[in-house]
């Protein structure tokens, strides 16, 4: 008489074998592989090949008068952190960097809660400050510059009118002003980048919460510190990391401006990545490893940002569904598009 | 129309078992229904017959017809989707028009189809509107319009009803079955909701695991549910099901906890010929308890907890040790919380589970269902040995 | 007698009375000052803060030579002239700048990356939004991880790549290298719009007798019309705009894009600032117009991203 032994399994628990053969799986997918081909070309040429082309050059030697490249290690990652202007473009780039970040969060912040209500003239108001963000960053350079001309610029010329001045501020030919002055420029091209994001994730959060939060007695400030805060922070750190790897990326407002000047003022890490490698004698290798450098200071960054944003957004937001993870975002970048 | 025959069917997701060697014939102008709880594997086993997914062995055949390496596309099938998946930007009549034209019929002959269809779902009017114009019952009716245009061998429904409200529900459930009757057509119907299955079907399997835990009609799998899982999930509000120890001294019983629930001999036999427990499960259905203030023999002490009438019959909770249990009164009877009551089941009607492997423990005489015609994986196989369940032609599966 | 009937079924006492004023005051003071006072305020501020450089931008392009260079300087010119915009055509008030080459230039770039872009990502991000095929997330991990690594860095090997291909001073060539940053841009975006599309739909249209890629064709494609008309737009204005890839990959005037020769323009001619700003303001205009035309598309494929993650 058989006896039955076998345990009922859970219905929800299905049962694992063992690995499935990968090149099994993926001569049956051939099909797939077709629609991602061309991209995998192209991708190839222009981001795989330039990528490992930039590793290999940052651990050889290269003369900028030609001749025999050789391995030397991280004798040019070496040679790059002792030059003797290292420190202030560090110094640079992080003052750049995280001002920039938190001046666009909090003006485009400020601006979306604005525009999250059913305000008059919503769409007039959103389009108006989404405008900068699309501009070219050659084109804002100019008009900024202009803005900004030591003799002529507008902004001077307005304070003198006004008796609040009695000469011309040299803005960005100033060794204490042009840091400052580049950040407004930046930060008037990032925040409505800053704002859309944050404004969509405004309208994301379930109204019920600020009905639940009104009738536990929240006033104004409670429900934003309670409600709001928590339910866009992941949001906000979206677009923070969006708005970081964009700025430390931004070359374009910084050199057509100033060229890094005056005496490395404003010479941000890429800027000096390109002085490096296209300005005077070409350090094509001092370039590589600089941008090695910035890639990983980046990838570690990103990665523990997007921890932490997970685990946010586990403990803090009502989840909607289970979406892919959130290095996933870091499609829609804010500096591309200028 | 055509029967289906799935025969031995795998599908496995990298190291992921999702369907679990299921065998299942649904004869020709069958009314199927895959049941079970998410992740049960059902709808994966609709989309492998569908052709949607590739099948990791085993064969699906329609119609006589190995059909497993054909494209959806020439199985000849029509499917229904719980979120009706009308073409968006197309009108209502391009949606029905669609299988036809790619089918390429003329388009004359689409126009008849389209409208003879349109007319039979009463949605003439809609023809040119868009699908987003609709409310949820009208995109329901399109959907089906859709499938019925092209008159396949078989239909494929994945919860076609779930989207609907309750009202809207119940009268889609009537004219699907009534669409059924007067095409004759061949259904494999979907659905978690085990209402719909036991309304609609002639035959239900319930799937749990990757598995058919039991393929049979839905009285049978209503009266005599193969294991503890079918029983736990056909009928609602569910089965009463409590963890005991088998009491094989003296009269025969369950006990749980410091209750005896009294078991009548015929089923301690079964499990002494099975070898069965002593951990078992002991199941009763509500209205198989009956309900009183007196103690009656083969009672059960317990607490009501809470009382809900539903109109037509009334619901008791009661406490009984640390176990609830739900048991029905008729409405008059007015119970009040914390009164003391004796629970006393219908011992004809009572289900035992052997503790360890949930199979249900059956003697000859009162397990009319028929033996499953679903393999159970290797469930089954221990089933089968059993000395139970002999093939009885059964009808009505009461006892 | 009156007021007991007023009370009647109220609790309603001289601290109740109080509370129902201030709050009916406070109610009032908030909604003044905070709804419309600070509210509007503020988005006026931020408004022009946003379009004071556009307004400049405009006043100085209809400027004499002489008038911007006035102190202090006038919003609204005495002697208005649209002389500046005379570069477009004139070659030599640019100072041998063939503006009008240059709008060309870019439009051919711009349109080619967009093209490009567009038909390679539309397949790849379909796959990566519903196959599943091995390999499928570290390609996608490293297509995203490209925006880490500085575009500035990817000149060098761009650089010799090109010059090894012999693709300087060559459309082609500056195409390929926009795909640097906007295939994986618009692959991402493209992705979030398929995965936005139910996949029963597919699964109805292969029933229906569509292959699978006919059903990709012929119901999902359709319906993703928005998402890639956003996604060209997005293609178009970062090519529209770019400015390090085109200078260094350039050398031929002739080839020059907009932002190129806006560049060596002002270096070549430091003082005309109102043609510069003529040129400026041109450039900018078929971006504003394809944002203010588009601009639900293009917000949305801005946030999709970010709000679902």
């Amino acid at each position: 008489m058989a006896t039955a032994t076998r345990t009922l399994r859970k219905p929800d628990a299905p049962r694992a074998v063992g690995s499935a053969n990968v090149f099994k799986e993926m001569w049956n997918r051939r099909g797939d592989y077709m629609y991602v081909l061309p991209a995998l070309i192209v991708m190839g040429i222009v981001i795989f090949y330039p990528l490992i082309q930039v590793i290999w050059l940052s651990v050889h030697f290269t003369s900028p008068y030609g001749g025999p490249q050789r391995f030397v290690g991280l004798d040019n990652y070496k040679e790059a952190v002792q030059d003797e202007h290292f420190p202030i473009v560090i110094k640079n780039t992080i003052i750049w960097t995280s001002v920039s970040t938190v001046l666009a969060l909090v003006l485009g912040l400020a601006a979306a809660i604005l525009l999250a209500r059913p305000i008059r003239f919503r769409g007039f108001f959103r389009s108006v400050l989404f405008i900068p963000y699309v501009i070219g960053q050659v084109t804002a350079a100019f008009v900024w510059k202009w803005i900004f001309h030591a003799d002529f610029g507008v902004i001077s010329g307005l304070l003198v009118q006004m008796g609040i001045i009695d000469k011309p501020i040299k803005f960005i030919d100033s060794t204490s002003l042009v840091l400052p002055s580049l950040i407004v420029v930046n930060v008037w091209k990032e925040f409505p980048f800053a704002m859309i994001m944050l404004l969509a994730g405004l309208q994301a959060i379930p109204e019920q919460l600020y009905n639940a939060a009104k009738i536990d007695g929240a006033g104004r400030w409670r429900r934003f510190t309670d409600v709001t805060v928590p339910q866009l922070m992941p949001v906000i750190t979206v677009a923070s990391i969006l708005l970081i790897i964009a700025n430390v990326n931004a070359f374009t407002i910084v050199w057509v401006l100033t060229g890094g000047g005056p005496a490395y003022r404003s010479q941000i890490f890429i800027t000096h990545v390109y002085s490096q490698a296209f300005v005077g004698s070409p350090h094509f290798e001092l370039a590589s490893a600089l941008g090695v450098m910035v890639f990983f200071a980046l990838m570690i960054f990103a990665v523990f940002y997007v921890r932490l944003l997970t685990r946010q957004s586990r403990s803090n937001r009502v989840i909607q569904d289970e979406g892919e993870g959130g290095l996933m975002v870091i499609g829609s970048e804010p500096g591309n598009i200028g | 129309m055509a029967e289906v025959v799935l025969t031995d069917v795998v599908k496995t997701y990298g190291t992921v078992i999702a369907v679990d060697n299921v065998s299942l014939t649904v004869e020709d102008g069958e009314f199927v229904t895959l049941v079970g709880p998410s992740g049960c594997g059902k709808t994966t086993t609709l989309n492998l017959i569908a052709g949607l997914l590739d099948i990791t062995s085993g064969t699906i055949a329609i119609g006589g017809r190995v059909i497993n390496d054909l494209d959806p596309k020439d199985r000849d099938i029509a499917m229904v989707f719980q979120n009706y998946a009308l073409y968006p930007h197309k009108s209502v009549y391009e949606n029905l028009a669609f299988p036809l034209k790619m089918r390429g019929e003329k388009k004359d002959e689409i126009e008849r189809k389209v409208r003879a269809a349109a007319d039979s779902l009463g949605i003439k009017e809609l023809l040119d509107r868009r699908p987003r114009e609709l409310s949820g019952g009208q995109q329901q009716r399109v959907a089906l319009g859709r499938a019925v245009v092209r008159n396949p061998q078989v239909f494929l429904m994945d919860e076609p009803l779930s989207n609907l409200d309750a009202k809207l529900r119940v009268q889609t459930r009537a004219e699907i079955k009534r669409l059924h009757r007067d095409l004759n057509a061949t259904v494999v119907y979907v659905t978690h909701d085990q209402l719909e299955a036991m309304t609609m079907s002639d035959r239900v399997a319930v799937m749990g695991g990757g598995t058919v835990h039991q393929y049979g009609t839905p009285l049978e799998v209503f009266d005599t549910p193969a294991d503890l899982f079918v029983a736990s999930f056909i009928g609602s509000p569910a089965m009463n099901i409590l963890r005991g120890t088998l009491q094989q001294d003296g009269a025969a019983s369950v006990r749980v906890g410091s209750s005896r629930w009294p078991l009548p001999q015929r089923l301690s036999t079964a499990a002494k010929a099975m070898n069965a427990g002593p951990d078992v499960a002991y199941g009763v259905r509500h209205r198989d308890l009956s309900v009183s203030r007196t103690e009656m023999p083969d009672s059960v002490h317990g607490i009501v907890y809470a009382v809900e009438p539903t109109g037509d019959i009334t619901f008791v909770h009661a406490r009984v040790g640390s176990d609830a249990i739900v048991a029905s009164v008729e409405p008059d009877v007015d119970l009040a919380p914390d009164e003391d009551v004796w629970l006393a089941p219908n011992l004809d009607r009572i289900h035992i589970f052997d503790g360890v492997t949930g199979l249900a423990i059956r003697d000859k005489i009162t397990s009319p269902g028929q033996a499953p015609r679903a393999s159970f994986a290797s469930e089954a196989m221990a089933f089968e040995d059993l000395p139970v369940a002999p093939e009885v032609p059964s009808v009505t599966g009461r006892e | 007698m009156a007021v007991a009937t007023k009370l009647q079924g109220t609790t309603a006492d001289a601290s109740h009375e109080d509370l129902v004023a201030r709050t009916r005051r406070r109610r009032r003071i908030e909604s003044i000052l905070i709804d419309k006072v600070l509210a509007y305020g503020f988005l006026i501020v931020m408004s022009i803060f946003a379009l004071f450089p556009f307004a400049w931008m405009f006043s100085t392009s209809i400027k004499t030579p002489q008038e911007a260079f006035v102190i202090p300087p006038r919003w609204i010119p005495h002697h208005i002239t649209f002389s500046a915009y005379r570069v477009f055509w004139d070659t030599h008030a640019a100072n041998n700048n063939n503006i009008a080459r240059y709008f060309l230039n870019s439009t051919i770039v711009s349109i080619g990356t967009m093209i490009l872009s567009v038909l390679i990502a539309v397949p790849a991000a379909y796959a990566f939004a519903r196959f599943i095929f091995p390999g499928k997330n570290p390609f996608f991990y490293i297509i995203l991880g490209r925006n880490m690594f500085p575009l500035v860095v990817f000149l060098v090997p761009l650089f010799q790549l090109m010059a090894t291909l012999k693709l300087q001073n060559n459309y082609f060539g500056l195409v390929l290298a926009y795909l640097t940053f906007s295939l994986p841009l618009a692959i991402w975006l493209l992705k979030g719009f398929f995965d936005n599309i139910p996949v029963e739909l597919e699964k109805a249209a292969r029933i229906d007798g569509c292959t699978r890629f006919g059903a990709f064709l012929r119901v999902i494609l359709p319906l993703t019309t928005p998402g890639i008309v956003a996604t060209a737009i997005y293609s178009f204005i970062g090519a529209w705009n770019e400015y390090i890839f085109a200078t260094t990959l350039t050398s031929d005037p002739k080839l020059r894009t907009l932002p190129v020769g806006q560049a060596f323009f002002l270096n070549e001619n430091s003082s005309q600032w109102a043609e510069l700003m003529a040129v400026s303001l041109v450039i900018s205009i078929p971006v504003v117009a394809f944002f203010l035309l588009l601009q639900r598309y293009f917000i949305r494929a801005l946030t999709e991203g970010a709000v679902k993650g």
